[in-house]
């Protein structure tokens, strides 16, 4: 029932949090510390040079990260590590490690 | 010659042959490590005219420390007394001892300990003199020693905040070399006083302490101990920093032969991570250092720990690059190259950055390409600067990535993922290519640095400051004399400066559009203004306090501007000072017609 009269049909997107593991977001935390204090507001996908050319949305892959949703291995590799978006985040996060600290997590737990 | 051994030698005699057989050793693993072409380069360059000049450098550099000199002159002296001095001991010693001995092959331990066992030298001629330079050269190296000694402890008396901390072996190397000098002293004194010979200072002391207190025993004890700190100094030189003293003159002679270590943990940068004495010499330099407390990345230390382990993520990364260091070295190891090689080693495992969804994106043709960069993207008045700038010069020209293009791969390759650099330096070398330009600008030092090194392209790559001071030769532009800027301090960015050494023509721009209010930090030794991109690891309020602590030294007054020549600095001293901070390209169309 993917296609419905012409609409789609999204998958439950609903998440448990006692069962969901957040074991990557809590490894990356501990690596960037700063990303605690993220407040979600998009700024850094609004000023990224990737956004431009595809849907990469890094704002979107920390959300999905903190609930548990740990199946970004290929979006993160769209990210240049330009450095715009470390300029722009109004919370001082250090965006730029946190690329970095995602992929070591994803190499470290062999996602 | 009554005698040409007594015990007190062996010490001396096992040390010096460990180090000769530790010497070649490490010369084997150096070479070795080295490419074919690397070591054909090096075969021609023995009997080429950089051989010369090599020895010519070898004299300069590693005896009379003059690069250390410019810098700092008490500490030059010190240096330079230690190891011109010492090397003037040994090479006269040894001519005094083969006139003396003729054409005779001497134990090789004789020229060191020579007053021991030859107490009547009026045969040789011109033995005053002799006796005259060994005693002055002593001297000389006796005050290098007492001012090392007072370095260690008062470092501020030699203008220097901090000295380097020292590891157990160092220690003992360095322990040992202060006890070498002072026992050769009373040695040579000792004995002098006892044959009523000697220069002018062993003479003088020998003959007043003869006249106090019998003698044959203390020289005997001094002797000894002269030996033991020899060999003491000998046996631990390979485990310590004192490795550097031949392992420098290795490094300036493949240097010269045109051996380099780009990005790459070679043989020549295991030879340069050799050569690192830890003079200390770049800790006052590192921003890093004296503005956020964080002592472990200073090139001494980062060096320390790759050369005996492996140096830690906090070391490696948490550095700007800004270059400051590697201005400073005596000894001019390419401390960026090294760093970012072991960036690239951390990242490896990881080359799974994929930009396979970069659109073909269809380029004008025109003779000048502008190519702004991401970090220009962010501050869009020097883009509209620009822009006015190519109009009122009527230059053909395109702009590259007007709609925002890729990322020029600098960035990346700054964290260590070369691999993941060299597929974003493909996409935006094929649009400057497709371009047809003559000429590629950019605005953006740290685009500029990749073009010109990793991109390989025949055009001519030039920052907006050198195109701008192109125009302004080519009266392309006119500039108005009553819209000229008061006072300006012209903020030399990293990449720009140190890093592509371009000063000149950004100096020159600025001089023509304002007076240049000239401060401490001028040239290579401008500072960093923290916004670097290549500190992955450091905290926002880290940066910022480095930014606050520049800006505190420019001393700035209410009517000064800051120019720049980096979208990145603009940015980063814009958020701290009242100040304006303007970018070369907006001055020059303020006050262009």
């Amino acid at each position: 029932m993917s296609n419905f009269f012409g609409y789609q049909i999204h998958n439950d997107r609903q998440i448990n949090f006692d069962n969901n593991d957040l074991y990557i977001i809590k490894y990356v935390d501990s690596l960037e510390p700063t990303l605690k204090t993220c407040i979600s507001c998009g700024t850094c996908t609004a000023t990224c040079t990737a956004t431009q050319f595809t849907n990469f949305n890094l704002r979107k892959l920390i959300t999905m990260l903190r609930r548990g949703e740990n199946n970004i291995k290929e979006e993160i590799n769209k990210c240049m590590l330009c450095g715009k978006c470390s300029l722009v985040c109004p919370r001082g996060v250090n965006t730029r490690n946190v690329i970095l600290a995602i992929k070591k997590t994803i190499n470290y737990f062999n996602l | 010659m009554q005698k040409t051994y007594d015990p007190f030698v062996i010490p001396f005699a096992v040390g010096f042959i460990f180090i000769l057989i530790a010497f070649i050793v490490k010369l084997i693993k150096w070479t070795k490590a080295l490419s074919h072409n690397e070591k054909i380069k090096i075969i021609k360059g023995f009997f080429s005219i950089n051989f010369f000049l090599a020895i010519k450098e070898i004299i300069l550099e590693s005896l009379l420390h003059r690069k250390i000199f410019k810098q700092n002159t008490i500490l030059g002296f010190m240096h330079a007394s230690i190891a011109f001095g010492w090397f003037m001991l040994i090479l006269i010693g040894n001519l005094e001892s083969r006139i003396y001995s003729g054409t005779e092959i001497n134990p090789f331990w004789i020229p060191i300990f020579f007053d021991f066992f030859v107490h009547d030298k009026t045969g040789i001629p011109f033995y005053n003199i002799y006796a005259f330079l060994m005693d002055f050269f002593l001297l000389i190296v006796l005050t290098g020693i007492l001012l090392a000694n007072l370095k260690r402890f008062f470092p501020s008396l030699f203008k220097m905040k901090k000295t380097t901390k020292l590891r157990l072996g160092d220690k003992l190397a360095l322990y040992s070399l202060w006890l070498i000098f002072p026992f050769r002293l009373f040695a040579e004194s000792f004995t002098a006083g006892i044959n009523k010979s000697g220069g002018f200072i062993t003479g003088t002391i020998g003959q007043y302490a003869a006249s106090v207190f019998d003698l044959t025993l203390p020289a005997y004890i001094s002797w000894w101990i002269y030996s033991l700190a020899l060999g003491i100094f000998f046996f631990t030189l390979p485990f310590s920093r004192y490795l550097h003293i031949p392992a420098e003159v290795i490094l300036i002679l493949y240097r010269k032969f045109g051996i380099n270590s780009y990005n790459q943990l070679n043989g020549f940068a295991k030879l340069e991570i050799d050569s690192c004495s830890r003079c200390g010499i770049c800790i006052d330099k590192c921003q890093i250092n004296f503005v956020t407390e964080n002592t472990e990345v200073v090139p001494s230390y980062f060096l320390r720990n790759l050369r005996y382990s492996y140096p830690n993520e906090n070391q490696t990364f948490s550095c700007l690059l800004c270059g400051r260091c590697e201005e400073s070295c005596p000894v001019g190891i390419n401390i960026n190259n090294i760093r970012l090689a072991v960036r690239n080693k951390i990242n490896n495992y990881d080359n799974t950055f994929n930009y396979s969804y970069l659109p073909d994106i269809k380029v004008n043709k025109a003779k000048v390409a502008y190519f702004a960069g991401c970090m220009t993207h962010l501050t869009p008045k020097i883009i509209i600067s620009m822009q006015n700038i190519f109009t009122k010069a009527s230059i053909d020209w395109v702009f590259i990535d007007k709609n925002g293009g890729a990322c020029c791969g600098r960035p990346l390759k700054l964290s260590g993922n070369f691999i993941a650099a060299e597929k974003l330096i493909s996409f935006t070398k094929n649009l400057i290519i497709n371009s047809e330009a003559e000429i590629l600008v950019t605005s953006c030092p740290i685009c500029l640095k990749v073009f010109k090194e990793d991109y390989n392209l025949n055009i001519t790559i030039l920052h907006h400051s050198q195109f701008i001071n192109k125009l302004i030769n080519e009266n392309k532009l006119k500039i108005s004399e009553s819209q000229k800027f008061n006072s300006l301090i012209y903020h030399s960015p990293c990449e720009l400066g140190r890093g592509l050494n371009i000063y000149e023509e950004p100096y020159k721009v600025v001089n023509s559009i304002g007076n240049i209010k000239k401060t401490s930090f001028e040239l290579n030794n401008s500072l960093c203004c923290g916004g670097s991109l290549s500190n992955t690891q450091m905290h926002d309020k880290q940066r910022d306090k480095i930014t606050l602590d520049v800006i505190n030294k420019l001393n700035l007054s209410d009517q000064d501007k800051i120019i720049t020549a980096c979208p990145l600095c603009k940015k980063t001293f814009s958020r701290f000072t009242d100040n304006e901070v303007i970018d070369i390209a907006e001055a020059v169309n303020k006050v262009t017609v």
